[in-house]
């Protein structure tokens, strides 16, 4: 029998079930009808998926075609850790090697997690089933992880397990760890022309297409082509696919070649000379266009490292009081105003010249002004310019483009100093024809020196030939302004008669001599200023600036070395015209110069004309004064 | 002189069968939904998530068939028996040689070979089927202290095995089921109520326990991801006290992922809304916001709601509407105490289940492993539940006074 009591009870618990019913019914339909837009709204959203395929980063070339930035393809390896959940163990122990990362480092990254998406306007949570492990993984290395993942051994019987474990664990092979695309910038010559080109880094950036991982260039080339190296990235959504668009490639008006005779020669020098730093210049002085743009100390940019006086762009970031390679500045601008002539005679005042308080290296006595330049006598240059007053000495060297910065595409150039008229001193005027009391970057004096060998006509430098797509088809040109001319044409052949006379056995310049090609030039040795106090004691800038040959230029070379020490010789005709000569010389050779010299024993010169993509452009401008090169992208390879 | 027994033709519940086929066909469409994306398109069609379910409807529906072929009074006598076997199993499980983990971090499971064999499933059962034994003694028996003590110990004894493994959501379903058998069977108020009050005020103090007191305070071990849950059901972050900035955010990160679950299947049930975005059509599930490991199994209801909306959800509410009420009617009809509790046992082992699921799906219940009987994708689950509801048929089979 079943008393009373037991009926009240199961009552009760029959009306807290149907209670329980209704409650819920009523939860579900407050949750399905009545806020059924918020949650609509939410699902809605996390259908917008969107998955960014990124550009690949255009190109640096040199002027042949030589790359020397370039990126290739990689891979970022991602992993799905709601798939992996619980053999992440096994997975952070089979990876950790292969991705040279450690074993708890893995783990962490393959807990289940959230990307945050930072975008507004949408909902904080995206999936759970994204974690990138590891980013910019060759692709070699990646098919070794993708067959260490497909046999990967779970430790179980995978006859004996259920089949949706059985399909799990498939899954986790086909699908547990995959990869996007992305692209990592190699530099193949290593540290060549390094602090031209820059380097990037790599990081997430938010775009318009979303977050994405990608290359940003933090200096040189890399920084000031940024947005045109980067290409467009593509998308996918639920509505379509949009394809990555590739950047544009940079083409250099350097030569790989050119430049790498350059550093090669000044880190030689360097290693003997011990100095702060060196600079090189190799130009061409009818177009402007430079070949070689070197610094020392150089670093490598694949990994940048913190050394800072190694990243310094030398020839346009180091302004340096110039010294005696200024009097062909100088002199020059005095032959163009006839206040003197390379035959006339100055007293050199053996030594010392009380009124403007001004030393010679070596006393002199009575010289003309082609021997002034050729011992590089500072009295003598100095009284003779004196002559030209200091109006027309400030608009020439105006004219030469002093005190003002060239405007190649380089962040950081430094525009020198040359001061009004109105603010020099007494002695400004007897300071200033010897390279004092100015300050010029090495690539302002090489380029003084190129309008020079140019007949007297300023080229405006260029670095940049131009930007190419894919196909190589030209998509702009980098316009420079006009040359000017700042010399007569027959001032020009005068300086550059004398400046041959610095490279003679009696000049400074002696050590600059070739076997095959008569080499203008002047050398330099210029006290360090150290700002407002005067000169660093012991500290010089030693440098050689010529061209050659020397009467129809086909090369421009700037030597520069920033306080070498002084046990190995300082001076620019000791340390610095030894070094232009050896790279004159190969320079010379590799672009298959026609020599103006034929020594008695027959050099190694070449048989034929050389039919190379730079001589046959400079022999175009040979005939007469053209300002910008034609297009030549095309040839280009 | 007693009157002839009065023999009645068999009855077959056919409103509770009806609505059982219904579960089973809305659970073999849903299954074969959520399985759509995870299960790639070269599998044979017998390896086929939904084609598994039906068959184990057929087993499950063969063993109910089983059940009621013997008196339930005489299965009764083996009700004892039964429930060691439980118990022995559950204790087996914890062995690391014959428990299996299925690669995650709970000992659930026994490996059969091709099957895996959940005990704790058939615990329950056999902890029904022993306590209404042992309950259905006189009334008077059942208000002496010792007997409502040793009731109270077959309930602790599998719950304390079961907590073990861990697995907290089984565990305590034991609890409401068991006080439901006591309460129905008569154990007097006062026992109940201090039991009540007693269970309540520990349940209180482990939560407090768990939110506030600092971790080598805590009286009772849980799993890192039973507590992130819980505190997940109580909205309360991850943080720890005293927490420097990173291991802040790394705590807070934490809690955003576990958080993210229960926050899509809400989004999937709510955005079903009336109607529903059709059969085999639901982006939540489709696009693996419900996560692909449970969609089919503990989420199968959020999938039901986002594809069937109201409508199907409240269908699907109804169906076991239907089979409870069949139950309870069951209960009340039963001609012995034995009868009674039995059936009383089995609605409530069953409202649990669909209360604690559904619960969890809308974030009215914390989130805990408990299937959702009929529907859910797993052997064990529909299994035991078809010989649950065996049983009831066979309590009105067989319902004639001895």
């Amino acid at each position: 029998m079943i008393p009373r009591v037991q009926y009240r009870r199961l009552l009760a618990l029959g009306l807290a079930v149907v209670l329980a019913h209704a409650g819920l019914l009523g939860w579900l339909f407050y949750r399905q009808v009545v806020q059924h837009g918020r949650f609509a709204a939410l699902a809605r959203e996390n259908m917008n998926f969107k998955r960014v395929h990124p550009a690949r980063r255009g190109n640096i070339l040199d002027r042949r075609g030589v790359v020397l930035a370039t990126s290739v393809p990689v891979k970022t390896v991602c992993a799905d850790p709601a798939l992996l959940a619980p053999y992440r163990g096994l997975v952070a122990r089979t990876l950790a090697p292969l991705l040279e990362l450690p074993e708890e480092v893995l783990l962490a990254r393959l807990e289940p997690r959230l990307m945050t998406r930072p975008a507004p306007g949408s909902n904080l949570v995206v999936t759970s089933r994204y974690a990138v492990l590891k980013h910019k993984v060759p692709l070699d290395r990646w098919q070794t992880i993708t067959q260490a993942i497909g046999q990967l051994n779970f430790g179980v019987d995978e006859k004996r397990v259920r089949s949706s474990e059985r399909e799990r664990l498939k899954g986790i092979r086909a699908r547990g760890i995959f990869a996007r695309d992305d692209y990592q910038r190699q530099y193949p010559n290593g540290s060549l022309a390094a602090q031209v080109l820059g380097f990037v880094t790599s990081g997430e950036s938010a775009k318009d297409e979303g977050p994405v991982f990608e290359d940003h260039g933090v200096m040189g080339l890399e920084e000031m082509f940024d947005d045109r190296l980067n290409g467009t990235h593509g998308w996918t959504t639920r509505f379509g696919h949009e394809p990555p668009k590739p950047g544009l490639d940079l083409v250099l008006t350097l030569d790989a070649s050119i430049q790498y005779i350059v550093e090669s020669e000044l880190a030689r020098a360097a290693e003997q000379c011990q100095p702060t730093g060196a600079v090189g210049v190799v130009l061409v002085p009818q177009t402007g266009e430079l070949l070689a743009l070197a610094s020392w100390p150089a670093f490598d940019p694949a990994r940048p490292g913190t050394n800072h006086a190694a990243f310094r762009n030398r020839a346009i970031m180091d302004q340096l009081e110039p010294g005696s390679t200024f009097k062909g500045v100088s002199l020059a601008l005095a032959l163009e105003h006839g206040v003197l002539s390379l035959e006339e005679t100055v007293d050199c005042e053996h030594g010392y010249w009380r009124e403007a308080r001004l030393r010679d290296a070596h006393p002199y006595g009575v010289l003309n002004f082609l021997q002034v330049i050729a011992k590089s006598s500072n009295i003598g240059a100095s009284k003779g310019v004196r002559r030209l007053g200091p109006e027309r000495l400030y608009q020439g060297l105006r004219d030469f483009g002093f005190g003002a910065p060239t405007l190649i595409p380089l962040r950081g150039e430094m525009p020198g100093v040359l001061h009004p008229p109105r603010a020099w001193d007494g002695l400004t005027i007897t300071r200033l024809p010897i390279g004092q009391s100015i300050s010029a970057t090495p690539l302002q004096m090489a380029l003084a020196y190129a309008a020079l060998a140019n007949g007297g006509v300023r080229v405006p430098p260029r670095l940049v030939s131009h930007l190419a797509d894919a196909s190589g088809a030209v998509v702009a040109h980098y316009p420079v302004e006009p040359p000017r001319r700042v010399v007569r044409e027959a001032v020009a052949a005068e300086m550059t008669r004398a400046l041959k006379a610095v490279v003679s056995p009696d000049g400074t310049g002696k050590r600059a001599r070739l076997d095959h090609y008569t080499v203008a030039g002047k050398t330099g040795t210029a006290q360090v200023s150290a700002g407002a106090t005067g000169y660093k004691p012991g500290k010089y800038y030693s440098s050689f600036v010529g061209y050659l040959p020397a009467d129809r230029p086909e090369v421009c070379i700037l030597v520069g070395f920033l306080e070498p020490s002084l046990r190995t010789g300082y001076e620019g005709g000791v340390l610095a015209a030894p070094v232009f000569a050896a790279i004159a010389h190969r320079v010379a050779a590799y672009l298959r110069i026609e020599p103006d010299l034929r020594p008695d024993e027959p050099g190694p010169t070449p048989e034929s004309p050389a039919d190379t993509l730079l001589t046959r452009s400079l022999a175009w401008q040979r005939g007469g004064l053209r300002p910008l090169p034609p297009p030549r992208a095309k040839a280009l390879p | 002189m007693n009157p002839e027994p009065v023999k009645r033709p068999p009855r077959i519940e056919w409103l509770m069968w009806a609505a059982v086929l219904g579960l089973m066909i809305l659970g073999a469409l849903f299954v074969a939904s959520a399985t759509l994306s995870r299960e790639s398109a070269g599998l044979a069609w017998y390896q086929r998530g939904f084609v598994r379910q039906l068959f184990w409807y057929a087993l499950g529906g063969g063993l109910a068939v089983l059940v009621c072929l013997w008196d339930y009074r005489r299965l009764s006598r083996w009700a004892m028996p039964g429930y060691w076997l439980a118990v022995l199993l559950l204790v087996a499980v914890l062995v690391p040689g014959i428990g299996s983990t299925q690669g995650w971090g709970a000992r659930r499971w026994i490996d059969l070979g091709p099957v895996q064999f959940q005990p704790s499933e058939f615990a329950k059962l056999a902890f029904v089927l022993a306590l209404a034994g042992f309950l259905s003694r006189p009334a008077a028996e059942l208000a002496r202290p010792e007997n409502f003590f040793k009731a109270l110990g077959l309930c602790l004894l599998p719950f304390g095995l079961i907590l073990r493994e861990p697995d907290l959501g089984s565990a305590l379903v034991f609890l409401p089921v068991g006080l439901a058998m006591m309460y129905v069977a008569g154990v007097p108020g006062r026992y109940l109520a201090r039991l009540g009050m007693g269970a309540a005020g520990l349940g209180a103090l482990l939560v407090v326990d768990l939110l506030w007191a600092p971790a080598h305070w805590q009286l009772v071990k849980l799993e890192p991801y039973q507590q992130r849950r819980l505190l997940v059901y109580f909205g309360k972050d991850f943080v720890p006290p005293g927490a420097t900035g990173a291991e802040r955010a790394r705590a807070l990160q934490q809690y955003r992922d576990a958080v993210h679950n229960v926050e899509q299947a809400l989004i999937s049930v709510g955005s079903g809304g009336l109607t529903g975005k059709g059969w085999r059509r639901g982006t939540q599930n489709a696009l693996g916001y419900l996560p692909r490991a449970v969609a089919h199994n503990d989420f199968i209801f959020s999938v039901i709601a986002e594809e069937s909306g109201f409508v199907g959800s409240a269908g699907v509410l109804a169906l076991y509407a239907a089979i409870l009420f069949t139950g309870i009617q069951i209960a009340g009809r039963a001609r012995d105490r034995l009868g009674q509790l039995l059936a009383v046992g089995v609605v409530t082992l069953f409202f649990t289940h669909v209360f604690v699921n559904i619960g969890m799906n809308i974030r009215l219940m914390p989130v805990t492993g408990i299937p959702l009987p009929l529907l859910s994708y797993g052997g064990t689950s529909v299994v035991c539940s078809l010989v649950a509801l065996g049983l009831l048929q066979n309590l009105q089979l067989h319902r004639e006074t001895p």
